[in-house]
């Protein structure tokens, strides 16, 4: 398990009568965007809910989730569909908050600053999430998923209430983001756009409970294997 | 919008006048002060009581049993919404004994009331009674409304128990408590006066208008029941006031 960020084993989520995961299995790598492609409504938000600790309301949960291995849980940043920042507090405060309980509050202001600078908001630090525009507190909001001293960063659909201009420029800011700090990324959208565009590996899954129908990694590695096995054929050493 | 508070003010003023109109002309209709004085003549009455130390010796008391009764009111209704809000099983446990006290009629409280306590007591464990579900269900409300969104956001980026309350949790439920707090504190001058009357204690304006009433003196009775309008209508304005006020200022602190 050493190369994956996250590991999901048996995984069982049961709400009222549907069961939304039965015997699951899914591995995050390291430092890679893993991106999860499934329907509206499927249970996806559930499942990141889940990996980040979230108490899930009236939901029968069975499972072990391991973090690099292990069962304790690390820092987790989330972006959510929605920014979900406090509306009494200035952006700068937003981002500050997770951050002053594991630095010192000079530190966490500087590095508040410094996220939100990156994300070109650093005009608009004392204003107030209903100051800013739809894509400017999603910004923000990615501001402080970064800022906040994680290594797993979970995306859920994060662009999906956005207009293609702010959606275009909010992924490009997330790309600009990722490339200087690295993070394990598990990323649930049903924009395959969105996913092609972000991921280093598209994970599709569909039906109910929910299940993997079609995983990038294994595509690749059938198709590694295919080629090692022509590549033997044709040496002669390995028979089709 | 100046126009508008204009034509509000311009409302309120030709309501009174017309109030004061309607006052005087049915003085004049039923011509007997002992049944319904004119307004000059409840003016003079109360002229003359405000001249009297004994008066305002009264207004005080009543005036302290109005804060005693709704400081408990507020830390009790507090307390139990709290735990109303934060509990189903309390929501519920609650829920039968304050439908019980919203549905008894105030003379009820106060009559049994008699039984158990001194006459100075039972005008402040009535309005405490009668306020609790007030204060009670308003608090619970506050804590219903928290941001459920919010509250998952705090827990994965680990806020202290401080910051949740402070910035989260504080923000839903105080529109919601203050607003109780509001209302009670007008409901508690009702309620207290209310008891006075009945159970008579040796100061308050309650005790002062059941005297009056007894000697027929129907100007005074109308003349303190004016000083008790002044006083819970005034008050619950400028508490509103003073709450409004504090509520903005909560948004300017810091972590």
């Amino acid at each position: 398990m050493s190369g994956n960020a996250l590991s999901i084993v048996d995984l069982s989520i049961t709400r009222g009568e549907k069961k939304l995961y039965h015997n699951f299995y899914l591995e995050a790598e390291t430092e890679k965007i893993t991106c999860i492609i499934a329907p509206s409504g499927s249970g996806k938000t559930t499942l990141l809910d889940y990996i980040a600790g979230i108490s899930l309301e009236h939901a029968d949960v069975h499972g072990d989730i391991f973090f690099a291995g292990k069962t304790e849980r690390p820092a987790v940043s989330f972006l959510f569909q929605e920014p979900r920042l406090i509306p009494s507090a200035d952006i700068l405060h937003n981002v500050m908050f997770p951050l002053v309980n594991v630095m010192t509050r000079e530190s966490a202001e500087k590095r508040a600053r410094l996220f939100l600078d990156r994300v070109q908001l650093s005009e608009k630090c004392t204003s107030l999430p209903d100051e800013l525009s739809g894509g400017e507190r999603q910004r923000a909001s990615m501001a402080r998923g970064f800022a906040y001293p994680s290594k797993l960063l979970l995306m859920d659909e994060p662009f999906q209430s956005q207009d293609l201009r702010i959606k275009l420029y909010l992924i490009n800011t997330l790309r600009q983001l990722l490339a200087s700090e690295k993070r394990t990324v598990l990323f649930v959208t049903h924009d395959v756009q969105e996913a092609v565009i972000l991921s280093d590996r598209i994970v599709i899954m569909d039906g109910s409970p929910l299940k993997v129908i079609l995983d990038e990694r294994q595509v690749k590695k059938q198709n590694e294997a295919f080629v090692k096995r022509i590549a033997s054929f044709v040496s002669g050493t390995a028979v089709l | 919008m100046k126009v508008f508070t204009s034509n509000k003010t311009a409302a309120y003023c030709f309501s009174t006048v017309f109030l004061f109109a309607v006052w005087e002309a049915a003085a004049h209709t039923v011509n007997s002060p002992l049944i319904l004085p004119f307004p000059g003549e409840v003016f003079k009455a109360f002229l003359l009581l405000c001249r009297e130390m004994s008066f305002w010796q009264h207004v005080g008391a009543t005036f302290m049993r109005c804060m005693v009764s709704f400081i408990l009111s507020v830390v009790l209704g507090t307390g139990i919404g709290i735990l109303c809000g934060a509990s189903s099983f309390f929501k519920n446990f609650f829920s039968f004994p304050l439908e019980i006290i919203r549905a008894t009629p105030v003379v009820s409280f106060i009559l049994l009331a008699l039984f158990w306590f001194t006459s100075s007591q039972v005008p402040v464990f009535v309005s405490v009674l009668m306020t609790l579900p007030v204060m009670t269900t308003a608090t619970a409300q506050g804590f219903a409304k928290v941001d459920s969104n919010l509250d998952a956001m705090a827990h994965v980026y680990a806020f202290t128990g401080k910051q949740t309350f402070r910035w989260i949790t504080l923000p839903s439920v105080l529109p919601f408590f203050l607003s109780g707090a509001v209302s009670a504190f007008g409901l508690t001058w009702k309620v207290v006066a209310a008891g006075e009357v009945l159970s008579l204690p040796a100061k308050g304006v309650g005790t002062l208008m059941q005297t009056a009433q007894v000697h027929l003196e129907t100007a005074d009775v109308a003349a303190v029941t004016f000083v008790i309008v002044v006083l819970s209508f005034g008050l619950e304005k400028l508490f509103a006031v003073i709450v409004t006020r504090n509520v903005k200022r909560t948004g300017d602190s810091v972590i």
